[in-house]
């Protein structure tokens, strides 16, 4: 039983340390949506 | 000559080569300390991997495994790589838009007091001086093995190697070089592990081989592993040994000059997400697959006298010259790459860190810059050669003790409004002295502290504490200036360049890259371990 949970924990961290960078980005993403300020291209692209 | 000293040699001109020529673009300080801050993923996930992987990760780690603590060291891995993608999110992007050039600078900058900075530098010289020496001494023993020349001979092979291109390239020679010996022992070793597999029936048969192997250590295969390899008495403690030491580790990659300094080089903040989220994914995956070849030895030859060269055992015994040859020279790639990171660091502290140094011109600060990294250089070379890369004592200096010192005052230069100069200054004291005491006392086997100052009493977790305390302390003593207070609200505004809804969308991929190589490494252990060893498929 504790070699099944290990092996859940092992992937596990890595899956939620996806899941954590993409919700804060994210987030920090459609704070800038709502202020406006999110850019579509970068100012080199223009 | 023997096949071996041709591999070392081509290998060490071909990162002098590379190394030198990266030099010839370097026409700034920006180039020569954070390699024009224009790094893209590829160079700095290869640069945080190599700095982090020693020939330790190929030596001393692996014997572990072999003498029954794979569970210990995958355990402690897993905590490890999430400290690769939480450290850019809450530290490194903002060390990145501060653009300093060295981490002590931003420490004083942040807190606007050159104390500061100095104090960061002087422990960042201290540590990683003995993190240099401990590695410069790990290449030159394993290339002594690998060529028959003499050590004194293999000590300054491998110091001038590395010297060299540090010397002239600084970071623009060091991220590059990084990146090309990551590449070659990644290479080295997933070439390399299906005729280590293959020498015992193939990967498949590997767990089989192991249930029927009486050799093995005691409890290999249980997800506690071996105890007494751990320290522990219990399996409670085996579980705590592994989980406190990845904490340390989380923290380590997350805040060390070593670690997230290299955020220092990227091209963007976004940048430093990706090339956590790669370093991370290597982390588990990729040194998995090095820990399974390893216990695959115990199905080959279960009585190596000297566990560490389990890895050295492989490539000599179980596939070509050829591929051993580059088993051996990704080993050595490790070390080199570890030690040029940690020269370089040192270098750019001791010309800028310690003293408010005014060059008069960018020029000066060049060629000042380039001639103490060569006197540094020169004073680790005779340190190594007096042999204090293998003292014991020096080697507590090394490595995690920084990150005791520095995770309150760096991360709380983010995330606390209410932390001053003073309260970042007395944390980073106390913690660097919270860590190398009770450190000397477990060392030295002083009782009752060998026994008591373990898992979260671990020296490291005693600096942490009182680097907390006297945050708070310091802070209630001299509270925050608006100075402090405004560079602050600055550096939480998100840059202009950063805004770009498609660079989030890449992030993002790299997310679900992450969530996908979490969910594939669970299944690989649970159809490949856990399910069969426990009888239930």
């Amino acid at each position: 039983m504790g070699e099944i949970i290990f092996s859940i924990c092992i992937g596990g961290f890595l899956a939620i340390a996806g899941v954590l960078m993409n919700v804060v980005l994210r987030k920090e993403e459609k704070q800038l949506k709502e202020k406006n300020e999110l850019l579509e291209h970068s100012d080199s692209d223009k | 000559m023997n096949i071996f000293l041709i591999g070392v040699i081509i290998s060490i001109l071909a990162y002098l080569v590379v190394g030198l020529y990266a030099g010839r673009s370097v026409k700034d300080v920006n180039d020569y300390y954070v390699s024009g801050r224009n790094a893209p993923t590829l160079l700095i996930s290869g640069t945080l991997f190599a700095s982090m992987l020693s020939v330790n990760g190929f030596m001393g780690d692996q014997g572990f495994c072999y003498t029954g603590n794979i569970t210990s060291l995958v355990l402690l891995n897993s905590l490890c790589a999430v400290g690769y993608v939480v450290g850019p999110l809450v530290f490194g992007r903002y060390l990145r838009r501060s653009e300093c050039t060295t981490m002590p600078e931003y420490f004083g900058t942040r807190y606007n007091d050159f104390r500061n900075r100095r104090l960061a530098g002087v422990i960042t010289i201290i540590s990683l001086t003995a993190y240099l020496l401990a590695s410069i001494t790990g290449v030159g023993i394993l290339m002594q093995e690998l060529t028959g020349l003499s050590y004194g001979v293999c000590l300054f092979l491998a110091w001038l190697c590395f010297t060299a291109f540090t010397f002239y390239s600084g970071s623009k020679g060091v991220v590059i070089t990084d990146t090309m010996m990551f590449l070659v022992f990644l290479l080295a070793s997933i070439i390399a592990g299906p005729y280590i597999f293959n020498a015992q029936g193939g990967l498949g048969e590997l767990l089989n081989n192991l249930m029927h192997n009486p050799n093995i250590p005691d409890n290999l295969l249980d997800f506690y592993g071996n105890i007494p390899g751990t320290g522990a008495t219990d399996i409670f403690g085996a579980v705590m040994y592994a989980v406190s030491m990845g904490l340390v580790w989380l923290i380590t990659v997350a805040v060390s000059p070593w670690q997230a300094g290299r955020n220092l080089m990227a091209k963007s903040e976004h940048v430093t997400f990706r090339s956590g989220a790669i370093a991370a994914i290597c982390t588990v995956v990729f040194l998995l697959y090095l820990n399974l070849q390893s216990i695959t030895v115990l199905n080959l030859n279960p009585n190596l006298e000297d566990a560490q060269r389990v890895l050295i055992w492989a490539a000599f015994n179980t596939m070509p010259k050829l591929v051993g040859t580059m088993v051996l020279a990704g080993i050595m790639a490790a070390g080199l790459s570890s030690a040029s990171t940690f020269l370089s660091v040192v270098g750019f502290s001791v010309t800028t860190d310690l003293f408010p140094t005014k060059f008069t011109s960018e020029k000066q600060q060049l060629h000042t810059s380039r001639i103490v990294m060569l006197v540094v250089g020169v004073i680790a070379l005779i340190l190594a050669y007096m042999g204090l890369g293998g003292v014991r004592v020096i080697s507590w200096f090394a490595s995690t003790i920084i990150a005791a010192s520095w995770v309150v005052p760096g991360v709380g230069s983010v995330v606390s409004k209410k932390l001053s100069a003073t309260g970042a200054r007395w944390a980073m004291l106390a913690g660097f002295l919270g860590f190398i005491i009770p450190k000397c006392l477990v060392g030295f086997g002083v009782a009752p502290f060998n026994t008591i100052f373990i898992n979260f009493l671990d020296p490291f977790f005693l600096g942490l504490y009182l680097s907390l305390l006297f945050a708070v302390i310091g802070s209630k003593v001299h509270p925050v200036t608006q100075t402090e207070s405004d560079y602050r609200t600055n550096l939480l505004v998100i840059p202009r360049t950063e805004r770009v809804a498609a660079e989030y969308r890449r992030d993002r991929v790299y997310g679900y890259v992450l969530i996908v190589a979490g969910i594939l490494t669970t299944l690989f252990l649970l159809f490949g371990w856990a399910l069969p060893y426990n009888g239930l498929i």
